[in-house]
């Protein structure tokens, strides 16, 4: 997990992005659609980050068929200590 | 011969093309991460580019070296052979985490 986890942030183009909406996450589970409009990103940029994450059992989302709701893993709420030296760093 | 001389050429320089991508990526997120994983990264491939751009120069731009290569009188064919393959795998694996970095 931990080698997952720290690639998929430092060693990606999309990197930065990503700890930026997992900080987001984090603090408060939302949709995409308010991802979009809280971080000021695209929303087809959001899905696909959502996307790497999940694939990457980052984030997983509620389940529900509209709207659903996206939040750290337990997985990621294991490593936690490492999430959050990763997710400090961005503004 | 001359075609795996091409592939040594054209597959050092790819691989420069590539590493200056890598270096890119990794040394922005050095600047926002600070974290030793990316200076990691940026190290590697930094040393690999030096190796690929000497190897460019040497063979396809010098004055001298680069007709050298290129001459089968003063190049056995199996060396060349191995040395051109491993280019090319270089290339396919610096290729590889180009793909996986690009996301």
């Amino acid at each position: 997990m931990e080698a997952v986890l720290w690639y998929v942030f430092i060693g990606t183009r999309g990197g930065e992005n990503r700890a930026r909406l997992l900080r987001a996450l984090a603090n408060r589970p939302r949709n995409p659609n308010q991802l979009a409009d809280d971080l000021d990103l695209d929303y087809t940029t959001i899905r696909h980050h959502l996307d790497v994450l999940v694939e990457n059992d980052v984030l997983r989302n509620s389940g529900d068929e509209y709207g659903a709701i996206y939040l750290p893993t337990d997985r990621a709420r294991a490593n936690w200590e490492t999430v959050e030296r990763i997710i400090e760093q961005v503004e | 011969m001359d075609v795996l001389v091409t592939l040594l050429r054209l597959s050092a320089g790819l691989s420069v093309v590539l590493l200056v991508g890598l270096i890119y990526i990794w040394g922005r997120n050095y600047l926002v991460f600070r974290s030793k994983y990316a200076a990691g990264l940026l190290v590697f491939a930094g040393l690999l580019l030096l190796q690929t751009g000497l190897t460019t120069y040497f063979y396809a731009f010098h004055p001298v070296v680069s007709g050298w290569i290129a001459n089968p009188e003063l190049v056995h064919p199996l060396p060349l052979l191995v040395m051109s393959s491993a280019q090319v795998l270089e290339l396919a694996g610096i290729a590889l985490v180009v793909w996986i970095s690009w996301d």
